[in-house]
């Protein structure tokens, strides 16, 4: 994986996306014990301007690979796709853009990491939770109740971003 | 690790002491979660395979390599 970070640093020095952070199970197993994905979840802000091609930064739905991120994998030899992901360096990637201000929060206040020598961002666990509660699915819920066993959650900070984003009903309907 | 009606003192201690690893797992270095889980993946893989579901356990070069820094906080 270390590999597949390199690749994402550089996809955003160069300017393809301009930040970059792990959601997503790969997000949440690094506050909890290993969780079963066979992808890697990338949450990007979008640029404004890239490869001469001008689009909205934000409020686009999730879960496409954008063109731009397709060209720029290819032209550094990376174009195997399989369902929505881009395999770099044996990980399949999901590039996920920034789709609501939740996401957008979670990415500009994700945490730095090293993964070996590599930097990388991940999404605070805070964050991880909101979005689950937020998208819902019976793994969301799953995944919210593993981050709340095994997390060191900031519970002032989560209930900041559950107010904001007036996620606190589902939090108590899970929770209490 | 709760009591549990019904169940025998020796099966409360087995399920606190999964419990116990599962907290263990959660405090490896992020490089040894992702080795985990590619383990996972090669496990649910097969199983994935049987039923007709086809997926692709992650190939990444130098997986065994030294274990790195990073950490959950």
């Amino acid at each position: 994986m270390k590999r597949t970070l390199q690749v994402l640093n550089e996809l955003e020095r160069d300017g393809v996306f301009t930040r970059y952070a792990i959601g997503g199970a790969m997000g949440a197993t690094f506050y909890t014990e290993p969780l079963l994905t066979f992808d890697l979840d990338v949450f990007v802000v979008r640029s404004i301007v890239c490869s001469g091609a001008v689009s909205a930064p934000t409020s686009n739905p999730p879960a496409v690979i954008d063109r731009r991120y397709s060209e720029a994998l290819r032209a550094r030899g990376y174009s195997e796709q399989e369902n929505e992901c881009i395999r770099i360096e044996g990980v399949p990637v999901q590039f996920l853009p920034a789709y609501n201000p939740l996401v957008e929060e979670a990415l500009k206040e994700a945490q730095e990491i090293m993964y070996e020598d590599v930097p990388a961002r991940v999404l605070r666990s805070e964050h991880l939770v909101a979005i689950c509660l937020q998208t819902g699915r019976n793994k969301d819920r799953e995944r919210v109740r593993i981050l709340r066993e095994q997390a060191k959650l900031d519970q002032n900070f989560l209930a900041n971003v559950l107010r904001r984003h007036q996620l606190e009903d589902k939090w108590k309907l899970l929770t209490e | 690790m709760e009591a549990i009606d019904g169940v025998s003192a020796e099966v409360t201690r087995i399920f606190a002491a999964k419990e116990q690893r599962r907290q263990d797992l959660a405090r490896l270095p992020f490089r040894e979660k992702v080795r985990a889980v590619m383990q996972l993946q090669e496990m649910a893989a097969t199983i994935l395979r049987a039923r007709g579901k086809a997926v692709q356990p992650w190939r990444i070069a130098g997986h065994d390599e030294k274990v790195g820094a990073a950490s959950p906080p």
